[in-house]
């Protein structure tokens, strides 16, 4: 084996210790395993977001999209780069508060509280679970894809070496184990892609890559994509930049976050540390995908542009941090991922209809089972039959963007969004989002699938919310206290003696410790 | 555990704190929750310059025993003693040596700001009190303050 594996398989050690590390933590109740017990500071819960978000799509499918389209791609990233402080500005707060109200501990128990149907529940499990396993799958391949190239491994000895490492962790150390070794898998991609691309611009200068990019294919710089393909078609420019700039707040795994921080405060830090780990790393795999068309224009297969690149031009050292880059974006994602889908088949199928009465034990247990199982599943399938990375993850995220961010950001401002609202939302998004991607509906009508999955399924929350039950008046109080403070009338503001704050904030945090006291004997 | 401390007197008593509350926010119900004591060390020193003329004075000024924080104050403060249970009062994070030491630096700034010596002022340490001020914590629905035993003035809680 060459150094550059060696240097891949200690990386992976690592992340299983760091996993087995919180088994016993886990092991406490569903709260910690599922949530890590709520207490997720604003570093880990912005690099574990933001490393979940991140898939081995930014280091395959991204890059690849832009050596096919040229500039058109990084539409994408622009709405990428953005997508994180969207996320938590919007839902942040209001979400911390109201899943803690309603004790929810997964997305899907969320909805079915918040919108008072266990209707609610079903539909958003087999959505979810489809559709998050799918995702899962599309890193799966990703995964064997990478190591094969990078390892010299056959597919199937690196799909199971790849995947076998996350799912190990994942079931021993739970949530906690997903953030934390999320955080170090972040800090790993952004210094991997930094470090290529300071070395791609020493093989081509940002003026030089125009001018290449511009003799070999002008249209490579337009804004409508190669050969002009998009031309005009604004609904489809608005998809590319909204499917990533608002379809993280409809990814369970990702609203999660949400729920396990340590505080509503939490929010603030979480932006400034999620928006800056962005601004480093999301625009680079695209610009090197741009840089592949020029130095390497015989790639057979586009989504291996970063790794082409990088052995063919920066062997060595390099490559091992490459292979742990791609890995770490893979995994960071399929671990929560995995989490997820293990923490909707245990709380919201098997303890809700199954075994309401299941032990706390035995609901950690179930959770672990359904962790491994999953992982099996995948990787039998990604054996099976792998399609392209790029196209399984678009369609994966864009369904279950469609299908749950209205009912998300609804369920936090919407005195008026009820079951049957939450129920239209959910099936139309994700039904217009299939119909439209299977039956190529975009070329006809120049309308992303996103933007059209996300259209009706505003249109269903709306209409749908007019029928059925309305929310209960303890829901509309909910609601109104998970807006947080009110603000003070303009008088009382004006007369807020300011340099009281030293003590307010103490006596906070006394009273704060007193009542917990309280709680606890 | 109880025990006696020094307590400044209050002068606003509950319902005067919860009538200025009100009557900026009728919108809201508002009712007295309880009172917490605050710790605070008053620090004394005397101070003495030698320059062309000898100068020489009192400095006294509050420290917050929790944020450290310093205030100037012009006179020593009337205390009497109170018994404070552990649930009323705010245990001092800050130690008196440790409240002592930046009572100096704070005079320190203020007299090398202000008077612009010469030589270097000499101190000694005239008088060190722990004390405690009484807030009312007074809240609604929706909101919640401290409000100054004896000022009146007030503070959201965070």
């Amino acid at each position: 084996m060459d150094s550059d594996g060696i240097v891949f398989i200690i990386y992976l050690l690592v992340l299983m210790t760091v996993g087995l590390l919180f088994t016993r933590r886990a092991s406490q109740s569903p709260d910690h395993y599922l949530l890590g017990n709520r207490g997720v500071g604003a570093c880990a819960t912005a690099m574990t977001m933001q490393s979940s978000s991140m898939s081995g799509y930014m280091f395959m499918g991204g890059p690849a999209l832009a050596f096919q389209h040229g500039w058109y791609a990084l539409w994408y990233a622009i709405g990428d780069a953005g997508g994180a402080i969207v996320n938590l500005s919007v839902l942040g707060k209001r979400m911390r508060r109201m899943s803690e109200k309603l004790s929810a501990l997964s997305p899907i128990e969320y909805l079915e509280k918040r919108f008072e149907s266990p209707m609610v529940r079903v539909i958003a499990s087999i959505i979810s679970i489809i559709f998050i396993l799918a995702y899962v799958f599309a890193q799966f391949i990703a995964a064997g894809k990478a190591l094969t190239q990078l390892t010299g491994f056959s597919y199937e000895m690196a799909l199971i070496i790849g995947v076998g490492v996350i799912v190990i962790y994942t079931v021993a150390g739970g949530y906690l184990a997903v953030v934390y070794t999320d955080f170090i898998q972040g800090i790993i991609m952004v210094i991997g892609v930094l470090g290529i691309s300071i070395l791609a611009f020493n093989h081509i200068s940002f003026s030089d890559l125009n001018a290449q990019l511009a003799s070999i294919d002008s249209t490579y710089l337009s804004i409508w994509g190669k050969d002009l393909a998009y031309y005009g078609q604004w609904g489809v420019v608005i998809g590319a930049i909204l499917i990533y700039l608002v379809g993280y707040m409809g990814l369970p795994h990702v609203v999660t976050r949400h729920m396990s921080m340590k505080s509503t405060k939490t929010v603030k830090g979480a932006i400034m540390w999620a928006a800056t780990w962005n601004q480093l790393f999301i625009f680079i795999p695209y610009v090197l995908g741009l840089i592949g068309i020029v130095l390497l224009p015989n790639l057979s297969d586009p989504e291996m542009v970063i790794p082409e690149l990088t052995y063919q031009f920066f062997p060595g050292f390099l490559a091992a941090l490459l292979l742990s880059a791609i890995m770490a974006a893979i995994m960071s994602t399929s671990d929560s991922l995995l989490m997820q889908a293990g923490t909707i088949l245990s709380r919201d199928v098997y303890q809700r209809f199954i075994n309401p009465n299941a032990s706390e034990k035995k609901a950690v247990l179930v959770s672990r089972l359904c962790i491994l199982i999953g992982g099996l599943v995948g990787i039998a399938i990604a054996i099976y039959e792998p399609p392209a990375v790029a196209a399984l993850v678009i369609f994966s995220f864009g369904v279950l963007g469609n299908s749950f961010l209205v009912p998300y950001v609804a369920s936090v401002y919407s005195k008026k969004a009820n079951h049957v609202g939450a129920i239209c939302a959910m099936i139309g998004g994700a039904t217009t989002n299939i119909l439209w991607t299977t039956l190529e509906f975009e070329g006809a009508t120049g309308v992303h699938p996103f933007l059209a999955g996300l259209i009706v399924s505003f249109i269903g929350m709306v209409i749908g919310s007019q029928f059925g039950k309305k929310p209960s008046d303890k829901m509309k109080e909910a609601i109104d206290d998970s807006k947080g403070k009110k603000a003070l009338p303009s008088k009382m503001e004006k007369r807020i003696a300011h340099d009281l704050s030293p003590e307010s904030n103490n006596i906070s945090e006394f009273l704060a410790n007193q009542s917990l006291t309280t709680l606890k004997s | 555990m109880t025990t006696e401390f020094n307590v400044l007197p209050h002068s606003i008593r509950s319902k005067e704190a919860l009538q200025k509350i009100t009557s900026l926010d009728r919108k809201n119900n508002y009712t007295i929750d309880q009172k917490v004591f605050y710790p605070y060390q008053f620090v004394s020193y005397h101070i003495k310059v030698k320059t062309f003329l000898v100068k020489e004075g009192y400095l006294g000024c509050t420290i917050d025993m929790i944020s450290g924080r310093e205030s100037v104050i012009d006179s020593k403060p009337t205390f009497f003693k109170k018994t404070l249970c552990k649930k009323e009062r705010i245990q001092p994070v800050l130690t008196r040596e440790k409240a002592e030491k930046q009572a100096i630096q704070y005079f320190q700034r203020q007299t090398a700001k202000r008077l612009k010596f010469l030589a270097l002022p000499r101190y000694s340490l005239t008088d060190s009190h722990l004390f405690y001020r009484p807030y009312w914590i007074i809240s609604s629905k929706n909101h919640r303050f401290i409000v100054d035993g004896l000022s009146g003035r007030f503070h959201p809680l965070t």
